[in-house]
């Protein structure tokens, strides 16, 4: 148990970084309607995941529209795949589930 | 851990949600079932070579014309009907690798198929290759549909066993893979149609605001 990331292993997070597994990159609306967070709530998990070097933010805009983008850097993917991994360990799962 | 990778799988189904891709793939098919059927029936008696050439320049046109339209419309389709309602994302390209490994098959399928075909052409063997080609794709579409999660491949797969079956027990050879096309194509598009209404009436999500 003590080898699960942490910073991973916390439910809204593992959601976020699970999510940007299966895509190179999607915006802060898709990653807000797909796991039912508040805005703020969100926006904090997705910058402790950006301190940690998970995940990468790219502020733009679509025509006049704001666009905040997230994508998962290799970094992220890889302590999600450990992370999974540690899991399938720990639950006795034999057979690893790719993720993307 | 499944749920864990039905997370994972989520973006790919939210970016076929608007049913773009399935009308668009389904009225290629459609078309390319419909230009092999009009070609057959033009085809002159005795056959001539230069008409058996057409069949191939004509394919690669439609495909070149559908590979152009799709680069171009898809995008703007999915910013203007997709991105208000579900957000934006990008979905991840497969590697290089596998990229070209893919389109070879398809070359060598598309070249090997019509010389084994010329070559070992039996009657029964004619009669027997739409339906493998319709099993083939009823067992991609049943994957297709279970591992996406997304029910309406059902319906197409069942379509395409139908029109196998019937393929076997016709005596349309050759011409019924032609109608295989079509009728997967019609079917695909339909469902695509269907799920492009669904998706429309799903309700626009608040854009950001500046900060």
């Amino acid at each position: 148990m003590s080898d699960l990331d942490r910073l991973v292993h916390e439910p809204a997070r593992l959601g976020i970084v699970a999510l940007l597994s299966g895509v190179k990159q999607a915006d802060f609306l898709f990653l807000q309607r797909e796991t039912g967070l508040t805005k703020g709530n969100l926006s904090s998990h997705l910058a402790t995941l950006e301190d940690a070097g998970y995940v990468a933010i790219e502020k733009t805009f679509r025509g006049k529209i704001p666009l905040t983008l997230a994508r998962l850097t290799p970094e992220g993917l890889r302590a999600f795949r450990t992370y999974k991994k540690t899991m399938q360990g720990i639950l006795g799962i034999p057979k690893p589930i790719s993720a993307t | 851990m499944d749920s864990l990778t039905d997370i994972a799988r989520k973006p790919a189904r939210a970016w076929q949600l608007d049913g773009i891709v399935d009308l668009s793939l389904g009225l290629y098919f459609g078309a390319q079932g419909a230009l092999f059927l009009l070609w057959w029936q033009g085809l002159p008696h005795p056959p001539r070579a230069s008409y058996f050439a057409l069949f191939p320049v004509a394919q690669a046109s439609l495909s070149l014309i559908f590979l152009y339209v799709w680069r171009r419309a898809v995008p703007r389709w999915k910013e203007r009907i997709a991105v208000p309602r579900i957000g934006y994302l990008e979905m991840r390209a497969a590697p290089v690798g596998r990229r070209m490994a893919a389109g070879l098959s398809v070359v060598a399928v598309s070249v090997l198929t019509p010389i084994a075909l010329v070559t070992f052409g039996a009657a029964n063997v004619k009669q027997a290759v739409a339906l493998v080609c319709a099993l083939a794709l009823t067992l991609s579409l049943i994957h297709t549909a279970v591992y996406w999660s997304m029910p309406r491949y059902f319906v197409v797969a069942g379509v395409a066993s139908i029109v196998g079956m019937w393929a076997y027990r016709s005596s349309a050879g050759f011409k019924a893979l032609a109608w295989l096309l079509l009728w997967v194509g019609v079917s695909l598009a339909a469902v695509g149609v269907m799920s492009l209404i669904r998706f429309l009436q799903m309700p626009l999500v608040p854009q950001e605001h500046r900060s």
